[in-house]
């Protein structure tokens, strides 16, 4: 694996770090709701997993016999930088219901779960590649439903929406990283 | 309850919420304290974060060094929720978090935006810290939507009489239950009572959320009554009237709307404006003219959102890679012109005649001129087309014209629309304006439609 690819994952991860630190931020937001409290700790719980995944994903990747080489294009975690560490330091204050599906959105429409499900292309074995997509890719329809169940904002449920048909498979991909 | 209220001194508000209350004990055995965390990485964490604190607050607390071990548990997703609902677990140290009046958080008079829709609170909450109120004026009861600056008041009033030397106690109403539940199983309710006999002030916010509860109200009831009759000041805020208040014991909602009632209304354009300039003032925020006249136009949210928003392009403006250019900005606002629900008949009357280049009050004055008589047509247009607003309606907010009239204005307009391509192209940019074509916001509608020639 080059360094590039290490440090790609290695910010990968951090960001995803950060994204499940803004959920679990919401989550303290609207401790005073049970079913949103426990709604927000699932996602972060999700985002949680990825950065498992990632490691999980770097360390098959270190250990495989191939010396494997990529093309990076770390637009991706470059612009989702951005993002979420201004959306980060906005959980930090106080944060309506409606703004904060509208953070979720945002976070969930980056595509950083799509440029490590493209390093997964380099492990060889089929059951391991299956675990290691399976655990990066998220169902949002927990995401839509919940946003129809508490908010009366269509346009925020069709955004909801149309990600979640967006996420239906993993033939969507956008190949930020292609084997050289 | 000792290492709590340690760990609470020594981080964030923030952090306290989001990274040890979710914490759980598992188990105590006099030498190792076991937390739970809702996931791994949640635990790394903490380890990593709050682990030297929360070592020091057990061992003050349990006057020996204890080891403190942070393990993944089962049951604390569901535990914040069940503290909330008064259902505590132990958290750290094995002591439940306990309810305690909140610190009074950096909220002052001079930092409140007065407009139209909130100069009766502010005046009262200002005679209140005064204590000039008078009988009248005591209690003060503000009520009013989410966001519109009732906590604001509180904790200015809060702040103003600390200021003189006064003991204030703010909780918010699920606080004050906890506090008072705490007290009950802890067989601590002299303390609770003494607790409330000994300040000179008396602030809870969200009181909407004691309905129902019968036994809160009751000593609820009791504390106000000392207070009251002692002529202590008590500020109370709540989403709605007291008399809307379901649930609530009577005697309590006649105390509550025995003083001045206060509405926060919904904040007005001009409002929207001053608040927007004054906090992105504070956060060293500038913004072009037009991009801050057009955001208090089409921001029709609470205080919140727009904190939210200045929030948003601070956290923009301070990374180094994003400068705050006008691409940026739009990226930024974009989310926050999002119309939500069904269009507000005073905004499209500010949109159109601020397209038009007049004030809202030329709009709806009585002049007949073309430059001013055809945009308010233009408007009566709109709010019949845009809004479910009857014409009787429209032309009540059209400064009271009769609805014959806004029928005439409402046909001549769709008839030049049906004739004039250039003029229907421009009612469309209005709409889009407006939000009510997805994905059509934005500079670029704006600028098709910004200052026509007048009489347009």
């Amino acid at each position: 694996m080059t360094p590039e690819v290490a440090s790609l994952i290695d910010e990968a991860s951090r960001l995803e770090s950060l994204a499940m630190a803004i959920y679990t931020r919401l989550a303290s937001c609207f401790r005073e709701d049970g079913e949103l409290h426990r709604f927000w700790m699932s996602m972060a719980r999700h985002e949680a997993g990825h950065v498992g995944a990632l490691a999980l994903i770097r360390t098959l990747l270190e250990e495989s016999a191939d010396d494997l080489h990529f093309e990076v294009d770390d637009r991706v975690t470059r612009e989702a930088a951005v993002l979420i560490q201004a959306l980060h330091r906005e959980a930090g204050g106080v944060v309506p219901l409606e703004r904060a599906f509208a953070i979720s959105l945002e976070l969930e429409t980056l595509e950083l779960e799509d440029l490590v499900l493209d390093l997964t292309c380099a492990l060889s074995d089929p059951a391991v590649r299956l675990q290691a997509e399976q655990m990066l890719l998220h169902d949002l329809s927990d995401l839509s439903l919940m946003i129809e169940k508490r908010c009366t904002d269509d346009e925020l449920l069709a955004r909801a929406d149309a990600l979640v048909d967006s996420r239906v498979g993993t033939d969507n991909r956008r190949g930020y990283v292609r084997r050289a | 309850m000792q290492a709590c209220s340690q760990i609470e001194e020594q981080v964030s508000e923030k952090d306290f919420q989001t990274w040890i209350l979710e914490l759980g004990a598992r188990s105590f055995d006099g030498e190792t304290l076991t937390l739970e965390a809702p996931f791994g990485l949640f635990r790394d964490r903490v380890k990593q974060s709050f682990l030297p604190i929360i070592e020091n607050a057990v061992a003050v607390s349990a006057k020996k060094r204890c080891a403190v071990v942070v393990i993944v548990g089962q049951f604390v997703a569901a535990a914040g929720a069940n503290r909330a609902r008064g259902n505590h677990r132990p958290v750290a140290a094995t002591k439940t978090p306990v309810a305690k009046p909140k610190p009074l958080r950096e909220k002052t008079f001079e930092t409140f935006v007065v407009g139209e829709g909130n100069r009766l609170a502010y005046l009262g909450a200002r005679q209140l810290a005064e204590q000039s109120a008078g009988e009248g004026g005591n209690p003060l009861f503000l009520y009013g939507g989410v966001g519109l600056g009732k906590t604001h008041l509180l904790l200015a009033v809060g702040q103003a009489l600390r200021a003189s030397g006064k003991r204030v106690l703010y909780y918010q109403g699920e606080d004050f239950t906890r506090r008072m539940v705490e007290a009950l199983q802890g067989g601590r309710m002299e303390s609770f009572h003494r607790e409330f006999r000994s300040a000179d002030a008396l602030l809870i916010d969200d009181v909407q959320f004691l309905a129902g509860k019968r036994r809160t109200q009751q000593e609820l009831f009791h504390v106000f009554n000392l207070l009251h009759e002692a002529g202590k000041p008590i500020a109370l805020a709540s989403d709605r009237a007291p008399d809307e208040l379901e649930n609530l014991e009577r005697g309590l909602q006649s105390r509550f709307a025995g003083g001045l009632l206060a509405d926060l209304g919904p904040l007005d354009r001009e409002l929207r404006l001053r608040i927007l300039k004054g906090k992105l003032s504070e956060a060293g925020i500038h913004l072009d003219d037009h991009i801050l006249e057009r955001l208090a136009v089409q921001l029709q949210g609470s205080v919140r959102e727009i904190e939210g928003l200045v929030s948003r392009l601070r956290a923009a403006s301070s990374h180094q890679s994003m400068p705050l250019d006008d691409g940026v900005v739009e990226t930024m606002i974009t989310p926050y012109l999002t119309r939500r629900g069904p269009i507000d008949l005073d905004v499209v009357i500010d949109t159109v005649a601020w397209v038009h280049g007049l004030t809202r009050d030329e709009l709806l004055s009585r002049d007949r001129s073309r430059r001013v008589a055809w945009p308010r047509h233009i408007a009566a247009y709109m709010c019949r087309k845009l809004t479910a607003a009857s014409l009787p309606e429209i032309g009540h907010a059209l400064g009271g014209r009769n609805h014959t009239s806004i029928l005439r204005a409402v046909r001549s307009v769709a008839e030049r629309q049906t004739s004039d391509a250039a003029f229907s192209g421009r009612l469309q940019q209005m709409e889009k304006m407006l939000g009510t074509s997805p994905g059509l916001r934005g500079r670029g509608a704006m600028a098709g439609v910004a200052a026509p020639p007048p009489g347009h």
